[in-house]
């Protein structure tokens, strides 16, 4: 990504020549991802534990659900609509793209006002951050290409299914509030890389705006291990979102 | 007696260039939300070298603390780091707690 060049980070340390120098190859970078993933999750101990919810009312956990179930009707309707007959153009799915994050940058950014748990606190802050890092390069590589993104029924579906878990998010406090947020966003993660997978790769003609997608996917499936263990920790479950980071 | 200080100093001189000379540089690519590859041994005084490769940010902690990038990694960013304690230091993202490496300094 050429849009990417410039970016540069404050205590970055500009590469030398790396003539002569070694360069040792990995193995299989998502494979290591999806492996550490694992361990993540079956090392994660029940550190977050006191943070969920040890009970919810009947009314939040209905309300919950409704989320969840907006989330996978708005993406459900994605799916169709991206799978009709001929699939989606470029520029529908350039729109999508900018869609899909948007709508997770507006949830996270009211979570993070909302929330009183620290760690759906940084979950929310990493999703701005990610987000927002590939919607600019999703931006910039439209503006290269020429592309105007265009509106379309998958665009439309996940911008309303947004809405609605907004709305929905709107009506809940504490713990309830932390729970819907979380459920949404594993729901949210599920149905994306699903779309990813099924519609976008698939149809994306341009090889650019193919391996914007492809690099994407990568942060999505972290998003979603991150999402189901922060879901399980606030529903009594033992799981550490952030067991990683302690030191 | 007079030649033999200026000659201890040209062999110590020689050394230390001999020694610069051997430092290397040792890439890791933060690609795919991993690390790779994803250990790495080097010698103390060799360099190590991170490239943000992924469209997302990234950031690099040593678990002993040991290094840091002080601020995120944006795409296409690299932090370098001189290897000077020897043993081994497991690291990880804090962004993407999934991702974790190892640097073996020997």
């Amino acid at each position: 990504m050429g849009a990417a060049a410039g970016q540069a980070g404050h205590d970055v340390a500009q590469g030398a020549s790396s003539a002569g120098h070694e360069m040792a190859q990995g193995a299989s970078a998502a494979g290591s991802a999806m492996a550490d993933a694992g361990m993540q999750a079956a090392n994660a101990a029940g550190g977050a534990a006191h943070d969920a919810a040890s009970s919810a009312s009947t009314a939040a956990s209905s309300a919950a659900s409704d989320v969840k179930e907006g989330a996978s009707s708005a993406a459900g309707a994605a799916k169709d609509a991206a799978g009709a007959s001929s699939g989606p153009t470029d520029p529908q799915i350039a729109a999508i793209v900018v869609a899909a994050n948007k709508v997770d940058i507006e949830a996270a950014q009211y979570a993070k006002k909302h929330t009183k748990n620290a760690k759906v606190k940084q979950f929310a802050n990493l999703m701005i951050k990610d987000h927002t890092s590939v919607n600019k390069q999703a931006v910039a590589l439209v503006t290269k290409l020429g592309v105007t993104p265009e509106e379309n029924d998958t665009s439309k579906s996940l911008t309303d299914g947004g809405k609605q878990n907004l709305d929905n998010l709107k009506t809940l406090k504490g713990k309830d509030f932390d729970k819907a947020y979380a459920e949404h966003e594993v729901a949210y993660h599920e149905q994306v890389l699903k779309a990813i997978d099924d519609t976008l790769i698939p149809n994306a003609k341009n090889e650019e705006l193919k391996d914007l997608i492809t690099k994407v996917r990568p942060a999505i499936q972290t998003h979603l291990d991150h999402a189901k263990m922060m879901s399980t920790a606030l529903s009594g479950g033992s799981a550490d979102a952030t067991d990683g980071m302690k030191k | 007696m007079k030649l033999a200080a200026p000659r201890a100093a040209f062999l110590a001189a020689l050394a230390l260039v001999a020694g610069a000379a051997q430092a290397k540089v040792y890439f890791v690519h933060a690609r795919g939300a991993a690390f790779a590859p994803k250990t790495v041994e080097v010698r103390a005084g060799d360099t190590v070298e991170w490239k943000n490769e992924d469209i997302f940010p990234h950031n690099i902690l040593a678990r002993d603390k040991s290094f840091a990038s002080k601020k995120d990694l944006e795409p296409e960013t690299k932090f370098r780091w001189v290897a000077k304690t020897k043993g081994s230091h497991p690291y990880f993202c804090t962004l993407h707690p999934v991702m974790t490496g190892t640097i073996v300094v020997k």
